[in-house]
Formats: C-alpha cells, structure tokens, sequence
C-alpha cells in the first residue's frame, strides 16, 4: 500500500509537470498492474495529444504565410485537388476545407484591393451558381466589378473605395446587395459580406469574403413589400373614403338642411328688399310735399295758396301715416339684414371652415350654432328646451362635435310625429362633460337598438335617410375618446347621451386609429 | 276694393307684403296664425288668400283647403321659399292654388300674379253671372214655348194660318 500511494503521488506530478511545461510527460514503468497500466495509458494519450497540436500549428502557419490564398487559389487552377504543396499532415484537413467551401451555398472568395478588385482566389460552387469556372473569374483583371448590374455599381462605389484608402476607418465588414451577372445572361441577386484584411499599418492588403444567392430571398422580399405597399394604399383608400363619407356626411346634413336654412334667409330677403320698394315710393310721395314748399318759397306771397297746396298734398300721401309707417319700416329692414347675418355667422360657427384642430371649446356654443342651423327644421315639429349646466370648456374638433349635435336634433326631431319637446341637458362629472338629446318621439325598438350605429342601417324612406348619421356620430365620438349612451321607450322617447373627457389623451386616439 | 288676406308665421313679411299691397290700392289684411285667419273667414269676406307654405301649426295647404270649404270663391295663393314636389302637387291638387309664388318675391311679379287672381275670379264670377242670365232667361223661353204648344193642342186653328197667295190670311177656309 505504502508503494502504492508512492507512486500514484509520482505520477499526479508527473502530470502536473506535464501540463505547465507542455512538453510531454514520461513516468517510468513500475510493475505489471493497474497502476502501470494506467501509466501506459497516459504516456500514449500525451503523445497523441501533442503529435495533433503539433499538425495543427503547421497549417496554421502555412495559412498565415502572406502568400498561402494566392497559393489556394493557384492550386486550383491546375488540378483542383492537388494538394501536395501542402505538408502531409494537412492533407486531410485541406481536402475536408476544400471539401466543406465547395459545397456549402455561399461562394468564398478573395481579391486585392488594387486594379478594380481582382479575385485571387475563388471557391469551386461559383460554377454551380453563376456559371463560370474559376479560372475565367481569375484571369479577367476586371471580372467582378464588369459584371455588377449597371444600376447598383454606385452604390458599391461609393462607399467602397472609402472603406479601403481612409485608414482611419476602423470598418472591417461591409455588406452590399447587388444584382450579378449569370454566365447565362440573367442577373443574380448576391449579398456580398466582405471583410477587410489589414497589414501591421493599417493599410488593406486583401479583400476576403462570401456571396449568397438571394435572388429567391429578394423576390419574396419584393412579393412583401408589394404587399406591404398594396396595404398602404388600401388603408389610404379607406381612410379617403371614411373621409368623403364624413365630408357627405356633412354635405348632406348641410343639404338636408338648406331647404330650412334658404327658407330662414328667403323671408328676411323677401321683405327688405319688398321694404325698400315701398320706400322708395314713400320717398317719391315726400319729395312731392317738399317740392310744395320749394314752391312756396319761390313765392311767398301767395300764403293761403301755398298752405292749402301743401296741405292737400299731405292729405293724399298720408304724410302721418308715412311718418309712423317709413320708421317701422326701416326698423324691420335692419331687424332682416341682422337676421341674415347671424343666419350666416351660424353656418360658420356650424361648419367651422378654417379650423380642423383640436382646441378648447365652448360646447354650449357649438350647441346653440347647431340649434339655430337646425331651427327652421325643427320649429315645425318641436319645442327645445335648452337646460345647460355650468361646464368647463372642451378639448375637441369642435366642427366634428357640431355635426354629431346635428345628427341627434334632426334624428329627434324626425322620430317626433306630429308635435313635441326636445330637451338638450349638459353636465360635468369629474373630468368629463356629457350632453344629453332627449325626445318625446316614438322611440326605437328594441330589435333596433343594438343596429342603430351600423352604417346604412336607416328605419327611414329612401330619400330622407341614408343611415349614416349615427355610424358617423360614434366615430366622432370614439376620435375623442367618449362613449355614447341610449334609452330608448317605444312611444315614449328617446335620449342619447354622449360623455367626452374634458381634456383630449392624444396617443389613445393614436392608438384608436392604428388598431382601426 | 278687393280684400286681400294674407297668413304667413313672419311678422315682417306680414308688414312688407301690407305695406306693397295698400299701396298698390288693395286692402290688406294680415294674420300670423292660420287659426286665426279661419275665424276671420266665418265673418268676413275676401277675394284672395295669400298663404305661406310652411307654418309652424297648420301647413299652408291644410290653411288653403279648410278655406277653400268656407269661402270657394275666393282665390288661392301659396308664398313659399321651399317648392318640393310634394308640396307642389298637394297645392295644386287639393287646394286648387292659382299661382305658386316663391320667395323671396319680386314686387312687380306679385302685384301681378295678385291682380291675375284678382281679374281671373272677377270674370269667373262674372260668367256665373251670365251663366245664371242665360238659365233664367232659358227656363223663361222654355215656359213660353210650353204655353204655345198647349194653346196649339188645343186649339189646332187658332195658330195655324192660311196664307194667301198674295199675302192676305184665309180665314175659315180650310178645305178650300
Ligand atoms: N331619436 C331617435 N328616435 C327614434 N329613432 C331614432 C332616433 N335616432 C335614431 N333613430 C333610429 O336610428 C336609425 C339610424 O339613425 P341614423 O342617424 O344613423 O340614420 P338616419 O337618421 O336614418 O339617416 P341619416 O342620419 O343619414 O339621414 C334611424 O333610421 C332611426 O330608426
Ligand atoms: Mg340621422
């Protein structure tokens, strides 16, 4: 036992020795037993070891030579397999490395930087994936950049050259994407990763890399972004046609209500100018009574005459009547040329046609605008009772807000049959303000209720509703992140409410409006 | 002087049509509820009506019809600044208006299109007058007519006449 542990404790330094001088270990033979056979063991091992360190430091070396590619690339010109320049113990390594570039998709390659890229070495599948053999690559100085795609030698070009004479960069891989000429004629998409090999001075000395065959890869590429492209230009067709419909929309509530709208100016227009008229023909009748006294002043001696010519004269026209009649008269005209104006202020305020941004508004005003539009089409069918609260102002596309009040004032007045009230409330709760638009109409059935947002969905004649209304009203709302809520009784009424938050989160909308 | 009524829910337009018609020589009545104007026909007599199409209580022809039942002589005119078809028709077929102004008017047109009216109801009232002339003096031709053929049945001889060749009546001579 004592030998034992004597010699195992030898052989642990044996070892140890072994390992920090790299040399190989010896440890003497002792015996016939285990322990010596384990000794052979390692002393075979180490030797094994160091015979494949050796074999792979020699072909290190070789591969480091300045000259060792131009050597590869020589050896493939004559015989593609002749390897006996290299040593014997590379032999196997080199053909499996031979074997290994041949075969795998990407040609290997290296060039210098000097006399256009000339390719000093070139792996053998070049053959299989541009048609040419390596020798022809080889011995034309200018092959590579002869047969890069017209269209994409600039951009190789232009950054290129600056990779390789501006020894400041410290740029050693570049990538570059470009058609190549087959030997057949057709052009191959290649992707060229290079990589730049630099001497002790920084100074490019080669030029090594691979190409890949990406025509496949680029055409599914192009197939995407055409696709891609195609998306684009439905997701802008869709928005312009949301867009038209908003603006037919508002054409049509605006036409809808023209009919009232020219009624309210006929009448103001009709009688100021019927006015001026009369006027007219009252001021024809006072100069007649001034015309009098110009004669009477030319003769004054003739009193009597004179009083009684003026005096029939004043008689005729009615000269007490005129005097009440012409001031009334001009108090109307003013009244219908003010009348006018507001009609039209109204419709600018309703329409808002130079402002499309957000911006903190009176929604009481937009209401009162919208109710003074729709006025001539709802006095015939309603009373509105206006009963505001005390609410802050609003961030909102206040125009956009406008027409949604339009839409739910005709809808209420259109469900009331014969007469009715329609009562517009407003309100805050914490930071939203809500609008309610209730009427005593014959109210929506129950069946209808959950459709009455879907566009085109109309209970109206052809003609009267075309069922976008509602749909439109709710995107509005949904652009300003509110909600809008419906009661509705069958014979009763009917009451939209529309909660807004008071100020405007701009990425939830954004976020509404990706996912849309 | 014709009487003129005119209904439409503006007072001002009220005011300026009153104010062009008494000018003009008519008189002028005006009312902005067509309730009221309806009362005012159980009373009184007009010429012509002139109505607004729209009103808040009563449409313009709902007006134009019950008138034409109270007095359906007078003549009808509708005042609209809105002309649907349907109205259009309802105007022209149930309340049988003369004319469709639109608005806003034009003075001289409606002082024209009023005195049109004016004229047109004073010939035909003066044809039923001639009408009724006619009858009345058929129905007299008729009762006269009736009157001979009895005297004629009932004495044959009494009407016949026997002329002569020279002119001269043959009496009592019959057979000759
Ligand atoms: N206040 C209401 N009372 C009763 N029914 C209503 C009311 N508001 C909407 N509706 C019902 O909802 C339907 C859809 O309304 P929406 O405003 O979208 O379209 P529309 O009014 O029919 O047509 P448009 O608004 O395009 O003229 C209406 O046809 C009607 O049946
Ligand atoms: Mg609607």
């Amino acid at each position: 036992m004592e030998t034992n542990a004597l010699r195992i404790e030898q052989i642990i330094s044996a070892v140890r020795a072994a390992a920090t001088t790299g040399g190989a270990i010896h440890i003497p033979e002792q015996g016939n037993d285990e322990l010596s056979e384990l000794v052979n063991g390692l002393n075979e091992w180490f030797s094994n070891v160091c015979s494949r360190i050796e074999n792979t430091e020699k072909c290190m070396d070789h591969l480091a030579e300045p000259n060792a590619c131009m050597t590869l690339a020589g050896t493939t010109t004559p015989g593609i397999n002749d390897n006996k320049k290299l040593p014997g113990n590379c032999d196997e390594v080199s053909r499996r490395f031979q074997y290994l570039i041949d075969n795998t998709s990407s040609i290997v390659y290296s060039s210098v930087p000097a006399c256009d890229f000339k390719i000093t070495y070139v792996s053998d599948n070049v053959t299989r994936i541009l048609g040419y053999k390596p020798h022809e690559i080889l011995s034309e100085i200018n092959f590579w950049f002869n047969h890069i795609y017209e269209d994409d030698v600039e951009k190789i070009f232009s950054t290129l050259p600056h990779l390789i004479f501006n020894n400041q960069y410290s740029c050693q891989q570049q990538m570059y994407e470009y058609r190549f000429r087959h030997k057949n004629g057709s052009y191959v998409w290649m992707n060229n990763t290079l990589c730049l090999v630099r001497d002790s001075e920084g100074k490019v000395c080669e030029i090594i890399g691979s190409m890949r065959d990406i025509t496949q890869y680029r055409k599914v590429e192009q197939e995407l972004q055409d696709e891609k492209e195609h998306k684009k230009l439905l997701v802008k067709k869709l928005q312009e046609a949301h867009d038209q419909l908003l603006q037919f929309e508002k054409m049509a509530s605006i036409g809808q209500l023209t009919a009232g709208v020219a009624h309210e100016i006929n009448n103001p227009v009709g009688y100021v100018s019927s006015n001026l008229g009369s006027l007219k023909k009252y001021i024809t009748d006072l100069f007649r009574v001034i015309h009098a006294y110009e004669t009477a002043e030319k003769n004054p001696g003739a009193y009597n005459e004179n009083v009684n010519h003026i005096q029939s004269i004043k008689m005729q026209i009615d000269v007490e009547f005129l005097k009440v009649d012409i001031d009334e008269l001009i108090n109307e005209s003013l009244m219908g040329v003010r009348h006018v104006r507001e009609i039209i202020q109204d419709l600018k305020n309703f329409s808002h046609v130079n402002e499309v941004e957000w911006q903190i508004s009176d929604i009481h005003k937009g209401l009162d605008s919208t109710l003074n539009i729709a006025h001539s089409e709802i006095k015939y069918k309603a009373v509105v009772i206006k009963e505001y609260g005390d609410i802050p102002p609003v961030e909102c596309l206040a125009s956009q807000l406008n027409q949604v009040f339009m839409n739910l004032l005709i809808n209420a007045a259109q469900a009331i049959e014969n007469r009715g009230t329609i009562i517009v409330n407003t309100g805050v709760h914490d930071d939203w303000v809500w609008i309610e638009i209730s009427d005593d109409g014959k109210g929506i059935r129950q069946e209808n209720l959950s459709r009455i947002f879907e566009p085109f969905f109309t209970t109206k004649p052809i003609g009267e509703g075309t069922g976008l209304g509602l749909s439109l009203s709710h995107g509005i709302i949904k652009k300003h992140g509110g909600r809008c809520e419906v009661h509705s009784e069958i014979g009763k009424g009917t009451k939209f409410k529309i909660w807004l938050p008071v100020r405007h989160n701009h990425n939830h909308v954004e976020q509404c409006e990706n996912t849309a | 002087m014709h009487r003129i009524m005119i209904v439409d829910d503006e007072i001002n337009v009220l005011n300026a049509l009153r104010r062009m018609l008494v000018a003009n020589g008519f008189e002028a009545e005006i009312f902005s509820n067509p309730g009221e104007a309806l009362r005012r026909a159980q009373t009184a007599n007009f010429d012509l009506v002139i109505s607004d199409y729209r009103m808040p209580d009563m449409d313009g022809i709902r007006f134009l019809k019950e008138m034409k039942r109270l007095q359906p002589d007078t003549m009808r005119l509708i005042l609209s600044g809105h002309a649907d078809l349907e109205g259009l028709i309802g105007a022209v077929n149930e309340a049988e208006v003369f004319r469709f102004i639109s608005k806003p008017w034009y003075d001289p047109d409606f002082i024209m299109c009023t005195r049109q009216a004016l004229e047109y109801r004073d010939v035909l009232i003066e044809n039923r007058r001639l009408a009724d002339t006619v009858r009345s003096q058929r129905a007299e031709l008729d009762l006269q007519r009736t009157a001979l053929q009895k005297l004629e049945s009932e004495y044959p001889e009494l009407i016949k006449v026997n002329w002569a060749e020279d002119g001269s009546i043959m009496l009592g001579e019959d057979d000759a």
